[in-house]
């Protein structure tokens, strides 16, 4: 007597594998396509790009096609994984199919074992089979190439594993077959997207909210299989003609978990009432959570699109829009858990939900949790790394830099506490000289790190040297030269090996336009006589206010390129491997004598080449503006084009009218 | 053989089942009977182990039958709405019928093709009459060589010759093998014929339950005749149940022991009286009376 009490039933899998074989076929059909066919055609046709002999391009597309498919593989797998489930779970989502198949002598493991195991047939064994066939045609063809064909075979399994199962259990929380690719759909992004939407409501809300922190985008990455997954599996870099994957070995943690949900799916089947059948959600303890979440997404996203469509800025509407469409979500969720538009008996919840996110949005509003005042004490902070405070000019300054010295730790918390009173006193182009941003992260001495954004911080020329302004306390970094020289990162710079240097925006006085000149000369000469001219503070000052004279004055509008070879590079230079290389700029100062110098001996500048200064630039253009509105004539496009300035900041341009 | 002990189940808020208990004898053909809503496929589907009760039990043999395939092979279960796989034939199903049930018969199948001459077995199901699927559905369900055979509604879109040749077949299983039938049906004149046991379901409850005999014999109408035209006061012992009138012929559905009934309508000196029995509709009707479930006049 055959025993029906087993945990897996051949029967029901192979019913299961049988009728729903178009599912694997075209699954499988398009690996077929995408591997071993264009490897068998251009074989047989001899379709070779001509750069290489026919055996070598073989040998390259076995090395190459593979795992460059995997990203590919990776949409693949997320779509093919909530198919396959549909397919296997269907016979859950009527009440006819469930109860003929939930009347069979079977227990729910033996149901959900095989069918489970049917659906991950569909996407493994395809694999198996384009595996095993297209280690016969590269055979055949001489060009096997087992590894990165079983990285494939691999990765490609293991992401299906992980999506199928993932859909599985989804299935387990549904009775409706339509709600079941939404679900997945919408969970396998959930984590992004409410991210996303609590950052964008959090920066219209908290005067200098920057970014959720790092280590929650880090899980928010991980939470998005598919974000995660199509990341680590891009191509990094060649090593011996085989392409290396960034990170492929997450694919076995997804995997893994895809076996954790397949149990937790199955735990989940094993307490499901079958009567739900055609249920939004089939699972009576998480209709609250779908209730209120769905409200609570809802919210959040149709406050935000909201508030953007009607072009409506300004915290009062986001909160409104917020919490108006809460209500209408929670209103939507329980129209979809009744399966009836009447619905009138949920505006208890309803009114509850808009409560609280009219609450959440107050509560951020209002700061109640100190957000926007909070400065930290400077002897708790380790570092602070300090972005978008180097003014002008726009050269190879302008990144970040990382604060330790308690001093400058001490001054960057003055400046931080200034800006935390100017919510008020946004940048707005009248009345001030100039504006400043600030991108600030502290780094506690408990590890702990806290960041800050604040854009169009007012500044005025006159608070130069008033004591205790903002604009004061920021030059006071900005002049400090050990800060600066950390700004232009000699130390990483020059870690590389120096290769060539050229400037661009030297002023050619007889074609009468904007040249690059390249360096003809002893570059390593250069670049220590620059350095001279940074030690003598002739070169590489940082000027708060970007249209000041002092600025105009003292700047050009020409600036010094250095390429270096990056210190890997130069190992693998010497051992014929591929290198790659950096750039580094810096302006040029009508003050930096030693380099000045150099660049005329080396011909680079004098006769014909000029570098005039930031200030003869403005007057030069303002000049060529004047000359064309006289005329009352359309500007040329390249004037058009010149009206910006040369690192791309808007020129401001006086008295031109149009005409 | 199947006991059923005080199951409720609730299904958003509404309780289909309250309590409910019934049994039924092994080798009996046992009629669930009840009007709509009553909760008759509700507590099929928990004697077929699909649905879990929320509270009290469903024995077979005083095993459970929930999640409990030793049971469940030895049952077959025809619903009032068959599925089939979509572009599977009969032939198609009973391959896989084959291959979960123990006690499947192949001689059994190939020996009803005869007894189902209408059903093209390589057909689709889904291209077939909705009562070529039933038949089709009998014939795999005994196939499967029941002990016990849970029927909703199993004879609905049958026509007459086959609906008798289904109940020869039935009848046959349980006179040979000592098949158990538990049936629920609203065609009553044809369970009177067939059921040795019937169980009126009302609201989620079992309103009565016995061997058919003994209900047509605790219940009777009379119909009686008084010289003054006018029914006398009646005894307040005497359990009736429902009374009309037609000119000076009244008729009165009472329960009891017709003997002790006619007696006490005797010594009320009537004209003249006569004990007619009850059909098993009759029975339904005035029964469920009682639960506030009868036929209204309703003027349109």
């Amino acid at each position: 007597m055959r025993s029906g009490t087993s945990f897996f039933n051949g029967t029901l899998y192979r019913k299961a594998f049988l009728r729903f074989w178009p599912i694997w076929a075209i699954y499988g059909a398009q690996w077929l396509l995408l591997i071993p066919m264009p490897l068998l055609t251009a074989a047989l046709q001899g379709r070779n790009p001509g750069v290489t002999s026919m055996d070598n391009y073989l040998s390259m597309m076995a090395q190459e096609t593979p795992p460059s498919l995997l990203v590919y593989g990776s949409l693949s797998a997320i779509v093919a994984g909530v198919l396959c489930a549909m397919a296997v779970f269907s016979y859950l989502y009527s009440s006819r199919s469930v109860c003929m198949m939930h009347a069979l002598p079977l227990r729910r493991e033996t149901l959900f074992a095989s069918h489970y195991l049917a659906g991950l047939s569909f996407l493994l064994l395809p694999h198996l089979a384009v595996y095993a066939l297209t280690v016969a045609v590269e055979a055949a063809l001489g060009c096997l190439a087992l590894g990165p064909l079983t990285q494939w075979l691999l990765c490609q399994s293991g992401m299906c594993l992980f999506f199928y199962s993932f859909a599985a259990f989804c299935a387990m929380f549904t009775g409706n077959l339509v709600a079941l690719p939404v679900f997945y759909g919408i969970l396998n992004f959930l984590a992004y997207i409410v991210a996303s939407l609590v950052e964008g409501v959090c920066s219209e809300f908290l005067f200098g909210f920057r970014r959720l922190p790092d280590a929650l985008w880090e899980a928010v990455t991980w939470l998005t299989p598919w974000l995660s997954l199509s990341d680590s599996l891009h191509i990094d870099y060649y090593r011996d003609s085989s392409p290396i994957l960034i990170e492929p070995s997450v694919t076995a943690v997804y995997a893994v978990a895809g076996v954790v949900f397949a149990v937790a799916a199955l735990l989940v089947y094993r307490v499901r009432h079958l009567e739900t059948a055609g249920d939004v959600v089939a699972v009576k303890m998480v209709r609250p959570v779908f209730r209120y979440g769905f409200a609570f997404c809802t919210g959040l996203t149709g406050g935000v699109w909201t508030a953007a469509l009607l072009a409506q800025s300004g915290t009062a509407a986001l909160t409104f829009w917020v919490v108006f469409w809460g209500v209408v979500g929670c209103f939507a969720a329980e129209m979809l858990l009744k399966k009836s538009f009447r619905v009138w008996k949920a505006w208890k919840g309803s009114v509850a939900l808009g409560a609280v996110m009219l609450l959440l949005c107050l509560s951020v509003n209002l700061d109640w949790y100190g957000f926007e005042t909070r400065v930290p004490a400077a002897d708790q902070v380790s570092s602070v790394e300090v972005w978008d405070l180097s003014g002008a000019p726009y050269d190879d300054a302008n990144g970040g830099i990382t604060l330790t010295d308690p001093e400058d730790i001490r001054l960057v918390t003055q400046i931080h506490q200034l800006a935390t009173q100017m919510e008020d006193q946004q940048y707005d182009g009248r009345g001030t000289d100039g504006y400043a941003n600030l991108y600030l992260t502290y780094t506690f001495s408990d590890g702990r790190e806290m960041a800050r954004a604040y854009d169009g911080l007012p500044l005025q020329e006159a608070d130069l040297d008033t004591q205790g302004t903002l604009t004061y306390l920021a030059s006071q970094l900005l002049s400090d030269r050990d800060i600066v020289e950390q700004m232009y990162d000699f130390t990483e710079v020059e870690e590389g090996r120096i290769m060539d240097a050229y400037l661009s925006m030297v002023w050619n006085t007889q074609t009468r336009s904007y040249e690059d000149v390249y360096i003809d000369g002893s570059v390593q000469d250069l670049w220590d006589a620059m350095k001279q001219d940074f030690a003598e503070g002739t070169i590489g000052v940082r000027y708060l206010l970007e249209d000041s004279q002092e600025r105009q004055d003292n700047t050009c509008v020409t600036d010094l390129h250095f390429a270096f070879m990056d210190r890997e590079s130069v190992e693998a230079r010497e051992e014929g491997r591929p290198t790659s290389s950096y750039e580094w700029t810096i302006t040029l100062t009508p003050n930096a004598t030693h380099t000045l110098e150099l660049l005329r001996e080396y011909g680079a500048l004098g006769g014909v080449y000029t570098a005039p200064t930031y200030g003869e630039y403005l007057a030069d253009e303002e000049a060529r503006y004047s000359t064309y509105s006289a005329s009352g004539g359309e500007l040329p496009a390249d004037v058009a084009y010149d009206l910006t300035h040369p690192d791309g900041a808007t020129v401001e341009v006086y008295g031109v009218s149009g005409g | 053989m199947i006991q059923v002990n005080n199951v409720t189940k609730t299904f958003d808020g509404f309780r289909a089942l309250d309590g409910l208990t019934m049994g039924v004898e092994g080798g009996s053909i046992y009629g669930l009977v009840g009007p709509n809503g009553a909760g008759k496929s509700t507590i099929l589907r928990h004697i077929t182990g699909i649905y879990r009760p929320d509270s009290g039990s469903v024995l077979v043999d005083g095993q459970p039958v929930y999640e409990n395939p030793a049971v469940k092979s030895r049952m077959a279960w025809i619903p009032d709405e068959l599925y089939y796989f979509l572009s599977a034939s009969t032939r198609d199903m009973m391959k896989f019928y084959r291959g979960l049930y123990p006690q499947f018969d192949d001689k059994r199948y190939q020996a009803l093709k005869d007894a189902f001459p209408a059903v093209d077995e390589k057909q689709p199901i889904r291209r077939l009459s909705k009562g070529m699927q039933k038949q089709s559905a009998f014939w795999l369900a005994l196939c499967c060589m029941p002990d016990i055979l849970v029927l909703d509604e199993p004879v609905d879109g049958l026509d007459p010759v086959m609906r008798r040749q289904v109940w020869s077949l039935l009848m046959g299983d349980v006179s040979q093998r000592g098949t158990t039938v538990l049936v629920s049906s609203h065609n009553l004149r044809e369970l009177e014929d067939v059921c040795d046991h019937v169980g009126i379901l009302s609201h989620g409850k079992v309103l009565l339950e016995r061997s058919l005999t003994d209900l047509q014999d605790n219940i009777l109408k009379l119909q009686v005749a008084f010289r003054d035209g006018e029914l006398p006061k009646l005894p307040e012992s005497l359990n009736v149940l429902h009374v009309t009138q037609v000119g000076r012929v009244h008729t009165l559905i009472v329960r009891g022991n017709p003997e002790e009934v006619k007696g006490r309508i005797a010594a009320l000196d009537p004209l003249f009286f006569e004990a007619l029995p009850l059909s098993l509709e009759e029975i339904f009707i005035y029964e469920l009376g009682g639960e506030d479930y009868a036929v209204r006049d309703i003027v349109l």
